[in-house]
């Protein structure tokens, strides 16, 4: 029969399960053995290793590369999504100011992670400056796209109803809009996470950003993998963390939930 | 209905034509107008209120900028904008070879998905400095780094749209005893164009990045590292006028992409 | 000898652990050059057994026989039309015609005369070279057939293919099909619908399945002989024959 049978789902779980075992093995292998120049790919016991060995050096660096974006995502976070209501609301405010933040987010706005640093120095203000810049209009953008995305029926009903304003924006406006708003907070924790790993490999100062370029220039790569280890763990859990409230928000509210992970859209640089 | 009267955009009266104009003249006046109001306030700011050229240089002075060091723009923006489409072209090759794979073989697909699902979450932004380590400070770094970032978005796009594939039209080919390869390409891949273009524009934007903060790490020459070299000058007016001519170029690309999306809906779907 | 052949077919879903037993103990014979209509209950196994025959689903219990041979999948000399016409956008009128023997690989010379001749039997000619979304929901479904008859195949199998369309253009469609299946050499028919009138128009035999798990329950003769007119519906004796027909469907829709 020329129909492709579904994957059982015992398949779905063991047969990525033992592929990554197999890769892993694979490459532990290949370095062990020389295959690989280990001057270029540390072997994942190697960087294990060293990621237990030198954790107490790692850790404050851990710790203020989570707490950066942390900062950095609640901040665009409420700002983005207060403006975005801003200027919902505000019809005047939105007409004119709408098309350029548009225009603005065409620019390539990490190139100026530089320019941050000149302005505010090497400091962890540079650092939450740019990330927040870079994170901040996405989420405003989502949270206009989502509060226009109210269907227009239910707001005449509302007008029906003689609804007052702020019964039309908790009850239904803010409903409706939650699922691009999650969206828009997905972009917002990436673009954060990144925004603050850029600006760390610029001001060399701190954080997991600095470790990995310290350790790229000392020709150190276990160290370095040990610190892309670290980086992918926050980078997961974050993520994952933002994507599960989405999940939960979006079951509560009885919205549909795709089973998708990325919609073709979705930026994860 | 008959087909002679297919709808065309083509020989729209003249008075129509100026309508449109003069509604949109209205719309127009606010966001133009607060523009011009950014640009005067910031050259106001910087040259009456003396705020450093460091913070704020007037808009005049990126302009001054930016004609003084024309040339030099041009060829750094030109270097990086190659690499940009370059490492496009390659994405998109990586990422539709990888979404025909999935799609053909129901194994490798289950083995592979969930790791690249990992693999697209985790920040691998951090990967730019390992890049350097493995191929140098010349452009293959940084397109290699640009090619790891944005070929997921072509290979989601693709695998979405050749999923969107309806049940009747793989039916049809089931029916017609098609092979697997052959509903690829005669039913799956076509339908799947639209995807891929609007995942195409999420990799240009990801491809700029990439390259440019491959050169802000370790280069010789791009935009990039004449960014850095600006800001190690503290040459505010040259970082921006850097940032025009990326922007430039780099809205070239994506009007180039956009451009095609058009052009393939209108031929193929009407 | 029959040619379409069923016994003790038997249909099992099995999604995630619950079986869901579609068809059950399924009977019926077709005979060459017969046009035999299957109509029920809505989501009844109507199109799954349609599929069977057409080699698109798995059987899960029973004998199926095609022209004296088990059946084991697609094959070449079987037409498939669907409810959607499912022609592909980005091709011409033309080349989705050709579609089928595009995917068998046969030349497609001796095939474009075909095309030709047949496009030209449902009156669309001068629209060889229009897109899918330039042609009306009628004129989608009417190349439909001529890409289900482009292989000259002896088995056409039908699954509601008028059911989307407005009533006129469904009552063309019936006119058009019934002119088409007597003009041409005779062809053995599978056809689903929801519609009495449309089985008794265009059909020798109606099956009358029951709900799920189905099987066939009536197996009526058309008695109207062929070749048959559009008028034959205002008959007395074909809404008669509708009338008995509608009685033995709502028994089984209770039961």
């Amino acid at each position: 029969m020329a129909m492709l049978k579904r994957s059982s789902r015992a398949q779905r779980i063991l047969l990525p399960l033992a592929n990554c075992c197999g890769i892993l093995l694979l490459w532990e292998y290949a370095v062990l053995h020389g295959w690989i120049n280990p001057l270029s790919l540390a072997s994942p016991s190697a960087a294990v290793k060293v990621a237990a060995s030198s954790f107490g050096v790692l850790f404050p660096h851990i710790l203020a590369t989570t707490y950066e974006t942390l900062l950095t995502f609640v901040l665009s976070s409420v700002g983005g999504i207060l403006l975005g209501a801003l200027l919902m609301h505000w019809r005047m405010f939105r007409l004119a100011v709408y098309p350029s933040i548009v225009m603005f987010q065409l620019l390539p706005k990490i190139a100026l992670a530089p320019l941050f640093v000149v302005w505010f120095g090497v400091n962890i203000v540079s650092r939450l400056s740019f990330a927040g810049f870079i994170s901040f209009f996405p989420i405003v953008l989502a949270t206009l796209a989502g509060l226009r995305a109210t269907d227009p029926l239910v707001l005449k009903l509302c007008s029906s109803l003689r609804a007052s304003p702020a019964q039309m924006f908790w009850q239904i406006r803010l409903p409706y809009a939650v699922p691009l708003i999650m969206s828009g907070l997905k972009v917002g924790m990436t673009l954060a996470i990144t925004g603050v790993i850029v600006s760390e490999f610029v001001t060399v100062q701190n954080g997991l950003g600095y470790i990995i370029v310290l350790a790229s220039s000392n020709m150190q790569i276990d160290l370095m993998f040990a610190a892309l280890g670290w980086v992918s763990l926050i980078g997961l859990v974050l993520y994952g963390t933002v994507l599960l409230l989405e999940r939960l928000i979006l079951m509560r509210l009885g919205a549909p939930v795709t089973g998708a992970l990325f919609q073709p859209g979705e930026v994860v640089p | 209905m008959s087909a002679e009267t297919f709808p065309t955009g083509v020989g729209l009266p003249a008075a129509r034509r100026l309508g449109f104009f003069r509604r949109h003249a209205d719309g127009a006046l606010l966001p133009v107008g607060f523009i011009v109001l950014c640009i005067a306030g910031a050259e106001i700011l910087a040259r009456i209120l003396a705020v450093p050229e460091v913070l704020l240089p007037p808009p005049s002075r990126v302009l001054t900028a930016l004609a003084l060091n024309a040339s030099a723009l041009c060829y750094h923006g030109a270097l990086t904008i190659t690499q940009v489409v370059a490492a496009l072209f390659i994405s998109l090759a990586v990422g539709i070879a990888l979404a025909t794979v999935f799609t053909l073989s129901r194994v490798i697909n289950d083995m592979f998905s969930p790791l690249f699902v990992v693999l697209q979450i985790i920040p691998k932004i951090a990967l730019a400095p390992l890049f350097v380590v493995w191929f140098g400070t010349g452009a293959w770094s940084h397109l290699s780094f640009a090619v790891c970032l944005s070929f997921f978005p072509i290979l989601t796009a693709a695998r979405a749209g050749f999923e969107e594939t309806s049940a009747d039209a793989a039916r049809l080919c089931s029916a017609l005893g098609a092979t697997s390869w052959q509903t690829l390409v005669h039913v799956k891949l076509p339908m799947a164009l639209p995807q891929l273009f609007v995942g195409a524009k999420v990799s240009t934007t990801l491809c700029i990045i990439g390259v440019v903060l491959g050169e802000f790490v370790s280069a010789r020459a791009g935009i990039g590292w004449y960014i850095v070299q600006a800001a190690a000058l503290s040459q505010t007016a040259n970082v921006l006028a850097s940032l025009v001519v990326l922007s430039l170029f780099g809205l070239s690309v994506y009007g180039a992409v956009s451009a095609g999306e058009i052009l393939v809906r209108r031929r193929m779907f009407g | 000898m029959a040619y379409i052949r069923g016994d003790g077919l038997r249909k099992v879903y099995d999604p995630d652990g619950k079986a869901v037993e579609a068809l059950h103990n399924v009977n019926f014979s077709i005979e060459k050059g017969e046009f035999v209509s299957i109509i029920g209950p809505s989501g009844c196994g109507k199109s799954t057994l349609l599929m069977m025959c057409g080699g698109l689903e798995e059987i899960s219990d029973g004998l199926l026989m095609v022209g004296g041979t088990p059946m084991t999948g697609p094959r070449r000399d079987t037409g498939v039309m669907f409810q959607d016409p499912t022609l592909l956008p980005w091709k011409t009128v033309m080349e989705n015609v050709l579609f089928p023997a595009r995917i068998a690989r046969t030349p497609i010379e001796p095939v474009e005369h075909r095309a030709h001749a047949l496009l030209q039997s449902v009156g669309l000619q001068s629209f060889e070279g229009h897109r899918p979304h330039q042609l009306s929901g009628g004129m989608r479904q009417r190349v439909s057939i001529c890409r289900a008859l482009i292989n000259d195949p002896s088995i056409l199998l039908m699954d509601e293919p008028f059911s989307a369309l407005d009533a006129i253009t469904r009552d063309q469609m019936n006119v058009l099909l019934l002119n088409l299946w007597q003009q041409q050499l005779a062809r053995t028919a599978m056809f689903i619908t929801h519609s009495i009138r449309e089985a008794v128009l265009l059909s020798d035999r109606i099956l009358v399945m029951t709900k799920r798990p189905a099987t066939i329950v009536e197996d009526v003769v058309v008695p109207f002989s062929r070749p048959r007119a559009p008028e034959l519906a205002e008959r007395v004796e074909f809404n008669q024959l509708c009338g008995r027909l509608r009685g033995l469907i709502e028994q089984n829709h209770v039961g």
